[in-house]
């Protein structure tokens, strides 16, 4: 045997390869698979159906039928249609809100593990961010602004950064002990290079996981924002305003809510399955500790 | 304190200006409301391409010391309260940020204990060796990475330019070891501080990397400032040692005169503390292995008289009273102690 072919034996070279990954993974998996499915049917959900906003007065709180999927709510609207279109709602404010406040939580975390001045000060903001609930500031922008989608993102973006910022702090101080961290100080590289080459990327990890909850629970605050009525505008059907509007018709009309619900109910297990999974492949001691 | 007479350079072996110069050097801890007297007072030189050991047992700060020369005492633990690090004639001490940057990693290099964890997890091992040479030396990326991988065929890594494309988790602690030991070759720095770069690795491996850095010091010409609590490290490695007690030196020799005449009654039990071939079967005999009674002064508050007086089994009132001054020996052997002359007379431990 050649040493080139005992060298592969002994310690083959692995190829990251994806179903192999996932094998092993099936809560990643069956998040993985779902929430995909979810972004397909949100993508795909003009194509799939007819307008969603169609009152026909005929249709009336229909119950489910071979049309008529998912039923008709009390305008005669096709829930089917709307529960699709409601997907794209939430899964638009839910990775916005994870994007948005991971990126800005890793930069203001990341600065503040490094300068302790600026961690004194950033710090007593982000306590006094963390302090106001999404939903009374949903209700004051909406009531100051046009609502919409965007000031919904905004919103729950706010008082989810803080969360972030204190986990990546967390982590870059540990990090910051770290021997290689020492190391490469101790090799002359510059404050902004460990920053970004040695600090964030091993920040990552935990990061995707948190930014996965974050988005499980936006998903969740737009729907309750929705529901009250300081989330979307009513035009735009979201999982949120469209349980609202039916809730009044419940006993007699209980598919206009049972969908949406579902639907509700699927996305955020989908995310967390992701979650879970990412968190026990990525970080292998967050599983113990949370 | 009154141990802060500024010390002569001794042993002045070769006649050039030592490259490294450390003098009276003060670092402190801050632990709640204490204050921890980690190095205290520590002189030493380092000579163009030689390899000066530097021994004690744990908690000498040794490493301190080597962290201070670096000034890599993290702000919120300590600092260096007084001293002066003169690298080339330059002060390290008074350094501005930026151009202490540069004299890292370029001019001075540091190996670190623990080679399992100190290398980046996420980065290809030729790419952290490629980081010095971009940051220091201007290279292009590939021009870094061709030299990356020659260094690592210098550290002796076999097949260095697939090794270069691996992570760390992949390496063992020795091939780790190289990796960082090419890291810190990259520059061709004048000065290399090893810090116990053997500790953490078996027998074998660790002879050779010391092998490894006894050529490399060969072919380099880099000086090393090799730390260790291991005195055998020491005869096979070093031309010179520094025996460090409670944060200062107390002896200071070529390696043959320290282990054919050691004054120090410290040194001594650090010798007598080697264990023999044969010694434990004879347990309780003459041959017995020696520990040295007592424990490590608290470094919590100034040290009265000698440090090591309250261990020492020759002490007297002088002792613990008054700090010891350093006295130098014609044949440049130097030593702090007040019974020097009266060990001398007296025969060395076997």
């Amino acid at each position: 045997m050649s040493t080139a072919s005992l060298r592969q034996t002994i310690m083959p070279t692995r190829r990251f390869h994806l179903p192999v990954f996932l094998r092993g993974r099936p809560a990643l998996l069956a998040g993985a698979a779902l929430l995909l499915t979810l972004v397909v049917l949100a993508v795909l959900a003009p194509w799939l159906t007819n307008n969603a906003q169609t009152i026909s007065p005929l249709n009336r709180l229909r119950s489910p039928s071979s049309d008529l999927w998912f039923g008709a709510d009390q305008l005669g609207r096709d829930v089917y249609a709307r529960t699709l279109q409601g997907t794209r709602v939430s899964l638009i404010v839910g990775l916005s809100v994870a994007v948005i406040s991971a990126a800005l939580g890793l930069a203001i975390g990341v600065l503040c593990g490094f300068y302790r001045r600026l961690d004194a000060v950033v710090m007593r903001i982000m306590d006094a961010l963390m302090a106001i609930p999404s939903i009374l500031l949903a209700i004051a922008l909406t009531t100051l602004m046009r609502g919409g989608i965007f000031l919904v993102i905004v919103a729950i973006t706010i008082p989810e950064i803080p969360r972030v910022v204190r986990l990546v702090r967390s982590v870059v101080l540990t990090l910051r002990g770290q021997p290689y961290v020492v190391a490469a100080i101790a090799g002359g590289t510059r404050e902004l290079r460990i920053m970004t080459r040695h600090i964030v990327p091993n920040a990552l990890a935990p990061l995707i996981v948190q930014a996965t909850y974050v988005c499980a629970s936006a998903i969740l605050t737009e729907a309750g924002l929705s529901f009250i009525g300081a989330g979307v505008p009513p035009d735009v059907p979201s999982w949120g305003n469209i349980i609202a509007g039916a809730r009044s018709y419940f006993q007699i009309a209980p598919w206009a809510i049972f969908f949406p619900g579902i639907g509700l109910a699927l996305t955020v297990l989908a995310v967390n399955l992701l979650g879970d999974g990412l968190r026990d492949s990525l970080d292998p001691r967050a599983s113990k500790r949370l | 304190m009154t141990l802060s007479v500024s010390v002569p350079p001794h042993l002045p072996a070769t006649t050039a200006a030592p490259v490294l110069s450390v003098r009276d050097l003060h670092t402190h801890f801050y632990k709640d409301d204490a204050v921890i007297h980690a190095v205290n007072g520590m002189s030493l030189d380092l000579f163009p391409g030689e390899i000066l050991g530097i021994v004690g047992e744990s908690g000498c700060g040794k490493s301190v010391t080597a962290l201070s020369i670096l000034r890599l005492i993290p702000r919120a633990a300590g600092r260096v309260v007084s001293g002066s690090i003169k690298l080339e004639g330059r002060d390290l001490l008074t350094l501005p940020p930026r151009e202490l940057e540069l004299v890292r990693g370029r001019d001075i290099s540091m190996i670190f204990q623990e080679p399992m964890t100190s290398l980046n997890p996420v980065l290809r091992i030729g790419d952290q060796v490629a980081e010095g040479l971009q940051l220091h030396k201007g290279m292009g990326r590939r021009a870094a990475m061709v030299r990356a991988i020659e260094l690592l065929d210098l550290v002796r890594i076999a097949d260095p330019k697939r090794q270069a494309q691996e992570y760390p988790h992949r390496l063992s602690g020795g091939m780790r070891q190289r990796v960082m030991i090419a890291m810190a070759l990259a520059c061709e720095p004048r000065v290399m501080i090893a810090d116990e770069p053997t500790t953490a690795l078996d027998v074998t491996i660790q002879a050779q990397i010391l092998d490894l850095l006894a050529d490399l010091n060969r072919q380099t010409g880099a000086a090393i400032m090799l730390i260790t609590h291991d005195l055998g490290v020491i005869a096979e490695m070093a031309r010179r040692v520094i025996v460090m007690y409670a944060g200062t030196s107390v002896e200071e020799a070529t390696v043959e005169d320290l282990f054919a005449k050691p004054l120090h009654p410290y040194t001594r039990g650090l010798m007598t503390a080697i264990p023999r071939r044969g010694a434990w079967r004879v347990s309780g005999g003459l041959q017995a292995l020696q520990e040295i009674p007592g424990m490590v002064p608290s470094l919590r508050e100034p040290i009265t008289g000698c440090a090591f007086a309250p261990r020492c089994a020759y002490a007297t009132q002088q002792c613990v009273r008054e700090a010891p001054t350093r006295q130098v020996r014609p044949n440049g052997h130097m030593i702090a102690c007040w019974q020097a002359d009266r060990l001398e007379t007296m025969e060395a431990p076997s």
